[in-house]
């Protein structure tokens, strides 16, 4: 069996704002597309649910956070879980970079929401590799 | 997992279509928004959980102890009315419009009840 870590990504499952869609896309964007075999879903309901598979699961994997707003809920969540998190990525700070991917609604993202979960979907993975290759670092 | 994308589009719709009904963000209450809790307390609430675990309303339960008026759950509906189980969770496919549909008529009817019993 392959003992090999893999990073748990944490989305925002928030439904009442456009950034949470944004999050949930870049993170699908992330485990579906740009690294299916580096990364499972992290459930953060189930953590505070206190499921004991999920919360072995982020304390023993590193984790990256992809959370919605300046509220940081997956971030606290993550936390309160003791999961391991090695990085975040806010899709408010995305936005600040380029206002003009404004997402449409909660509902539909529209063409200019998408290219937004893209681009965070891109930058996660970028944090996808550098957390495992710190992972390769200090297991030698 | 998938059975919480159809619990979103369903209570999304159920949103879009009525104006007597809000939803509180699970993660900010969950994660100690004050806000959504006292609303919470102050409203009748319905979870609509994606899988058996019930996170939501293990969630109100443990975090804002509210007891939800009704607790509705995808994969109860899928394995009750045998619909197919969505393939994917980040993408809504035709066939799972069904489910959809019938989500929505089980959480319509559980709103009306309890609006009843608030009467």
């Amino acid at each position: 069996m392959s003992t090999e870590k893999k990073v748990a990504v944490a989305v925002c499952t928030g439904m009442d704002q456009p950034l949470a869609t944004v999050s949930r896309y870049a993170g699908y964007h992330v485990l579906e597309k740009l690294r299916p075999d580096k990364t499972v879903l992290l459930c953060t309901p189930a953590l505070i649910g206190g499921v004991q598979e999920d919360v072995t699961f982020a304390k023993e994997n590193p984790v990256l956070v992809i959370d919605g707003c300046r509220e940081r809920c997956c971030e606290k969540i993550v936390n309160e879980a003791k999961g391991q998190i090695k990085a975040i990525i806010n899709v408010e700070d995305v936005l600040k970079e380029h206002e003009d991917l404004q997402p449409e609604s909660r509902a539909k993202l529209g063409p200019k929401g998408m290219k937004l979960a893209e681009i965070v979907g891109e930058l996660a993975a970028k944090k996808v590799d550098e957390i495992l290759a710190g992972v390769k670092e200090s297991g030698r | 997992m998938s059975e919480g994308m159809i619990s979103r589009v369903a209570t999304r719709r159920i949103l879009e279509e009525r104006d007597d009904v809000v939803t509180i963000c699970l993660p900010l209450f969950l994660a100690g928004g004050q806000e959504e809790r006292d609303f919470a307390k102050d409203n009748p609430c319905i979870t609509v959980d994606g899988c058996s675990k019930m996170c939501a309303a293990k969630g109100v339960k443990m975090y804002g102890k509210v007891q939800p008026k009704s607790s509705i759950v995808i994969s109860e509906i899928i394995e009750g009315d045998k619909h197919l189980k969505p393939k994917s969770k980040s993408r809504m496919e035709p066939v799972d419009e069904k489910l959809v549909n019938e989500t929505m008529k089980i959480v319509n009817k559980e709103i009306e009840k309890v609006k009843e019993k608030e009467k």
